[in-house]
């Protein structure tokens, strides 16, 4: 993919040097049609549900759902019940902002799906001086006391 | 019908890459680097019949839509081809085209541009939140530098590496950037340097990325002469976007280990007649804006056995004094205007074939020679084979 994210002089900063800029910035709103299975998806959540789709063509499950497979080239529309367990497949940490805690993002392939899924993992492994021993751990998605219905809802914390 | 010369590179130009280029607007710099490009092929502008833009992401430069007005004074402009948006990959896959254009008879020379400027637009996170699948993958902190921390991570894990072998990769190439009048970033570094900068997404370090970089870069195609550089084969291959769909052992990994890359390799190989790539491949440039991506770009292009870059790089090889040096330039980490940098790699691996490249020429004036690049998250990926 591309270049590093390096904060560059925000928007409104003025220039660095005696640079004349000509404002460009587009005026454009844009919006997705939503996908027809993340209705299914965010009110399973709702109930503290986590639901996959299985792709006909091969048998797999994809977390989360979505109503078409670009993979196999298929229609979806099977709902399976997938996790609350599963496996990290990878992970990164990424810098608190402003002296907060670090955040710990982690790829999880939950227990009866094929493919894994970015989420937030929580607890004291999220300090580890070297998480890598993370990778291949299992883990289990918690979720909120009051879910609403969005990707919000959940996270993991490790088994056992 | 392998190893056949596709299409000559008859004449490229780049311009220093800088942080900021004060002096240009987008169009000034394309206009440079187009002219200079015909400066160093000897062709007028007048005999240039095609002419492809290579830029992507748009939004991320703060320019809209300049093929409506910033190509009008080019060479080749009135045969405008079409623009090439495949994120780090445009470049490439614009000499890609630009050379099928010419083998099939529907060109005599086509004129390759891309410019960034860096500067123009306060960041990129906006733009590479929209690599990824709307619907899947954009609920958590997505940046460059997390998409292959992911990348690094697992490749930490599953070979037992630590950070001090990671960095490798990182000092390698900025001692070859020191050499290379082009380079943003000129300073050799250490280790203990690469391990102190800024953690962005651990394990992902600032010394790790690349730059932001404004930069432009021009390569000119024609039919295939003696004594030319040419490129003798392309290959490609896209795979679905969903990352996390591609990293699931005994279904698809590509996401983690490259196997995507080394498809669209073996397919390059194939048309240009390498059997076996460590013996008939003579030195690489490879888009790599991260340490990680050349690792597993070494891999893939078949160079070095899976998981096994970067415990060569430690042991000395792909150096520029080693048999099969990788980034002689420095490569993407030393500097990468996106639009041009896989435009880059291609004119950095054809002034080695030439034996041209100044400081930065390396020991043994290669043969052949693989450049490859990688468009988004791990989604597209180009290969090509050129030959001296």
């Amino acid at each position: 993919m591309s270049d590093a994210p390096t904060k560059a002089p925000a928007a409104k900063a003025p220039p660095a040097e005696d640079f004349v800029f000509v404002d460009a910035g587009w005026s454009l709103h844009q919006s997705y049609r939503r996908d027809p299975l993340q209705a299914p998806f965010f009110a399973a959540l709702k109930e503290k549900r986590l639901v996959g789709v299985r792709d006909p063509s091969n048998g797999r499950v994809l977390f989360p759902p979505r109503s078409f497979a670009e993979e196999s080239f298929t229609p979806l529309s099977e709902l399976v019940p997938v996790g609350p367990g599963g496996v990290i497949r990878t992970l990164t940490r990424v810098p608190g902002r402003k002296d907060g805690p670090p955040l710990m993002v982690v790829f999880v392939q939950l227990d009866g799906a094929d493919s894994a899924a970015a989420g937030r993992l929580k607890g004291p492994a999220v300090e580890m001086e070297n998480p890598l021993p993370l990778i291949g751990a299992r883990c289990r998605a918690v979720f909120a006391d009051d879910p609403a219905g969005g990707w919000g809802d959940f996270w993991y914390q490790l088994e056992g | 019908m392998s190893g056949e010369r596709i299409a000559a590179v008859l004449g490229v130009a780049q311009v220093p890459m800088r942080t900021r280029l004060s002096d240009a607007t987008y169009a000034d710099l394309l206009g440079r680097v187009a002219h200079g490009a015909l400066a160093d092929a000897g062709v007028d502008a007048k005999d240039v019949d095609g002419l492809i833009l290579a830029m992507a992401p748009t939004s991320t430069l703060g320019i809209d839509e300049p093929q409506y007005w910033a190509l009008a004074g080019l060479p080749g402009a009135s045969h405008f081809l079409g623009r090439v948006h495949t994120l780090a990959s445009s470049g490439l896959v614009a000499f890609r085209l630009a050379c099928a254009h010419v083998a099939a008879g529907r060109a005599k020379r086509v004129l390759v541009v891309a410019a960034d400027l860096a500067d123009e637009a306060p960041d990129l996170i906006g733009a590479i939140q929209t690599f990824a699948n709307p619907f899947a993958e954009r609920h958590y902190p997505g940046s460059a530098a997390t998409a292959h921390a992911f990348q690094m991570a697992a490749y930490m894990a599953r070979n037992g590496i630590d950070e001090r072998v990671m960095a490798g990769v990182i000092v390698k190439n900025r001692a070859n950037g020191a050499l290379n009048e082009y380079a943003q970033l000129r300073q050799a570094i250490t280790v203990d340097e690469v391990l102190s900068s800024p953690v962005l997404s651990w394990p992902i370090k600032r010394a790790d990325a690349s730059p932001r970089t404004s930069g432009a870069a021009a390569v000119l195609v024609g039919p295939p002469s003696d004594g030319q550089v040419a490129a003798t084969g392309f290959g490609s291959y896209a795979n679905h976007g969903v990352s996390g769909a591609r990293m699931v052992p005994g279904v698809d990994e590509s996401y983690l280990d490259a196997s995507d890359l080394a498809a669209a390799a073996k397919r390059a190989y194939a048309q240009a007649g390498v059997g076996d790539p460590v013996a008939g491949i003579d030195l690489a440039e490879v888009y790599a804006s991260f340490g990680i991506i050349e690792l597993l770009s070494i891999e893939g292009l078949g160079l070095a056995g899976q998981d096994c870059a970067a415990q060569m790089i430690a042991n000395g090889e792909f150096h520029r004094d080693s048999r099969l040096p990788v980034n002689a330039s420095g490569g993407a980490t030393c500097g990468s205007p996106i639009s041009a940098t896989g435009l880059i790699r291609v004119i950095e691996a054809t002034l080695q074939l030439r034996g041209t490249a100044g400081a930065r020429q390396v020991t043994r004036t290669p043969r052949r020679a693989a450049v490859s690049a990688i468009g988004g998250l791990f989604q597209l990926h180009d290969v090509a084979v050129l030959a001296a």
